[in-house]
């Protein structure tokens, strides 16, 4: 593939991206400074300054990214409405998954392919990486009931590998080391992946259009979510996650992100740009890959083909974590992942860009590090703060008293908290204004979702930044975080379990604010928004892991389930009914037998 | 490639070859037989000078921290 400059829009968007994250972060700065130097400078001030501007500078990156997407349509992308010519394969990745389930998926999305009467059908290939063997004997047995109900022999594959070297990605390199040959391209989907037949259908059209499209990327939106963590999260990947993916688009141009799932590929771009070699060293930075989705993408540029996110692809599903400790414990891998890009940003050959996303990836994590030590320098300031003096004027006999800098530091906390709030304002308006809102209950019942959302961000922020800053320090540390299976199902926590995973924040934040007592009284209602929520991690966890009101975070398919999630429903209810019934069928006869 | 368990029920053959590529599953379930080269890309500059150091004196500080569990 012959390499590629940037085009115009693009161009500006990064332009006018970077311009405003860096006037954002330096305006921090300044303003920090100034109102350090209210009591004469010294060297915790300027640390603080920088501190303040680098993660000023990111929160402003994300909030561009928003009006990028706020400002900008999505451009009409090339399809062929020819007939499908194309092999194509969609991949099920599992691992230790429940077949039934994942199988159940794979069942209703058969159905509605069929239904499509394509004149070349889809294949799938179920690539089972599983370690457990009774898991494994259980998806042997429902992999074949799934031929037996959907008639699938020659169109439905399954194997399982004895060695699960290379992970996820290893999986998929099998395949196409074995198969590949046979599909021009593949849909990757994970285990809780579900699409409708006409965005895989679409997904083709739109890859048979553009020769050098070697991955289009799909913006799964959150479905099956039961939990108030899970429906906030499927309410915010409905709500906003659409306008910031827009100004992603807008900003990434060719060298666009791959997700891990949920995407399709050009089978033989993908084999012939993504066999990722195994780092030196051991884990976490050596080894293998982890997060090899960013670094697959970034092979694909490299090699000059384009990688793309269609913004405006309906129809692509994927489930969730349902409590915040399953989210953290997935956050670690992701944490370990992004750090190790660290290994790959001068890697010969990359794009600029997919190196800007590495670094991105590994900022996402540091910032967490950074307002860390931000507020423990805040709070340790005092220690090395001049003495302020009152008669600095020689002779004249009344104290001259410091001005105060309260105003410019509550105008500087008002900044960064409207770098968080108002591009999700600005989307809310938005919605109203061109009537997305409907599809989320109507303006009213958006907003009151919009509140719930933030007012929950706001207690959780502090529990997900101490789980992040003790991921970032496992990681540094040497520690491998392993593959961990993913958990899946309602995700409901008691309150001793939420105890037991986040005591130790507890203990943090009680001592913050102890410590903010002691050495900087002043500072307490600050630290109060970080500590308190802290010292509740438990009772947040436990609370936000139990079902809430349906009515809040009301998305377009809670409200309205797609005819494919009903089938995929339906499917499941019976097949869990039949395995339940087979069970308790087995424990009779064992009892009758033992009797 | 790495070795793998397609054996569902053995026996049966499924599939024909089209469009001049070979594609033939042998058992019921099991993949096509179509191989296709994934060639392990170079990522890893070799390490020199500052970089090299960097990771030596990492590993230098860890090791302690790392006997010490």
């Amino acid at each position: 593939m012959a390499p590629r400059g940037l085009d115009g829009p693009t161009l500006a968007t990064r332009t006018l991206a970077l311009t405003f994250s860096l006037a954002a972060g330096f305006g921090a700065f300044a303003l920090f400074l100034n109102y350090g130097a209210g009591d004469g400078l010294d060297r915790i001030d300027w640390l603080r300054s920088i501190l303040i501007c680098l993660s000023t500078f990111w929160l402003a990156w994300g909030a561009a990214q928003a009006l990028a997407g706020l400002v900008t349509r999505p451009p009409v992308a090339k399809r062929d409405t020819g007939p499908i010519t194309a092999r194509t394969v969609v991949l099920v990745p599992v691992y230790n998954e429940d077949p039934v389930a994942t199988f159940a998926r794979v069942a209703g999305m058969d159905a509605a392919l069929q239904r499509s009467s394509l004149t070349q059908p889809f294949h799938f290939a179920i690539l089972s990486d599983t370690r457990d063997d009774q898991i494994a004997q259980r998806e042997a047995h429902w992999f074949l009931r799934l031929l037996d109900e959907t008639r699938g022999d020659g169109r439905i594959f399954y194997r399982r590998r004895v060695a699960n070297r290379g992970r996820k990605a290893g999986n998929i390199a099998d395949f196409i080391t074995a198969s590949g040959a046979a599909y021009d391209f593949a849909i990757i989907l994970d285990a809780d992946s579900l699409m409708e037949a006409d965005t895989m259908i679409e997904l083709v059209r739109r890859m048979q259009a553009v020769p050098d499209l070697g991955l289009l990327q799909t913006l799964p939106k959150m479905i099956n979510a039961r939990s108030r963590f899970a429906r906030m999260m499927q309410f915010s990947a409905a709500f906003y996650s659409p306008v910031f993916c827009r100004g992603l688009a807008m900003m990434q141009g060719r060298t666009g992100p791959f997700w891990g799932h949920n995407a399709i590929v050009r089978v033989r771009a993908f084999a012939s740009s993504c066999g990722l070699p195994e780092l030196s060293g051991k884990p976490p930075f050596g080894g293998h890959i982890l997060s090899h989705d960013y670094v697959e993408a970034a092979l694909l540029a490299r090699a000059g083909w384009t990688v793309r996110v269609d913004d405006d692809l309906e129809g692509s599903y994927e489930e969730g974590p349902g409590n915040m400790v399953d989210h953290a414990k997935r956050d670690r891998r992701w944490c370990q992942g992004n750090l190790q890009h660290a290994r790959l940003l001068t890697a010969r050959g990359l794009k600029a860009w997919s190196r800007f996303v590495f670094l991105q990836g590994i900022l996402a994590y540091l910032s967490s590090l950074l307002w860390i030590a931000f507020l423990l320098a805040s709070i340790a300031a005092p220690l090395f703060s001049l003495p302020v003096d009152y008669f600095p004027i020689e002779g004249w006999p009344f104290p001259v008293l410091p001005p105060s800098e309260a105003l410019k530091a509550f105008a500087l906390g008002v900044g960064i908290v409207g770098l968080l709030f108002i591009p999700k304002f600005l989307i809310l308006a938005d919605a109203a204004a061109r009537g997305r809102s409907v599809g989320f209950g109507g303006v009213g019942q958006a907003a009151g979702s919009v509140l719930a959302e933030l007012l929950f961000t706001s207690l959780a922020s502090p529990v997900f930044l101490m789980y992040q800053t003790r991921s970032i320090l496992q990681v540094v540390l040497g520690s491998d975080g392993g593959w961990p299976a993913q958990s899946r199902g309602d995700g409901q926590m008691t309150l001793a379990e939420a105890w037991a995973a986040s005591s130790w924040i507890v203990a943090s934040g009680t001592l913050g604010l102890l410590m903010t007592h002691l050495v900087a009284p002043h500072l307490l209602l600050w630290i109060l928004p970080v500590a308190g929520p802290m010292m509740l991690a438990p009772v947040i966890i436990a609370w936000s892991s139990s079902a809430g009101n349906p009515a809040t975070f009301a998305t377009p398919l809670t409200l309205a389930a797609s005819a494919l999630m009903l089938e995929h429903r339906r499917i499941l209810n019976r097949w869990q009914g039949e395995e339940s019934f087979a069970q308790k069928d087995k424990v009779v006869h064992a009892v009758s037998r033992a009797g | 490639m790495s070795k793998i368990d397609t054996c569902i029920v053995p026996g049966v053959v499924w599939g024909t070859a089209s469009e001049g590529r070979h594609f033939e599953v042998r058992q019921r379930g099991a993949l096509p037989v179509a191989p296709l080269a994934m060639p392990s890309q170079t990522l890893e500059l070799p390490q020199r000078g500052f970089s090299r150091f960097a990771m030596i004196s990492l590993a230098q500080w860890r090791r302690p921290t790392r006997a010490g569990r």
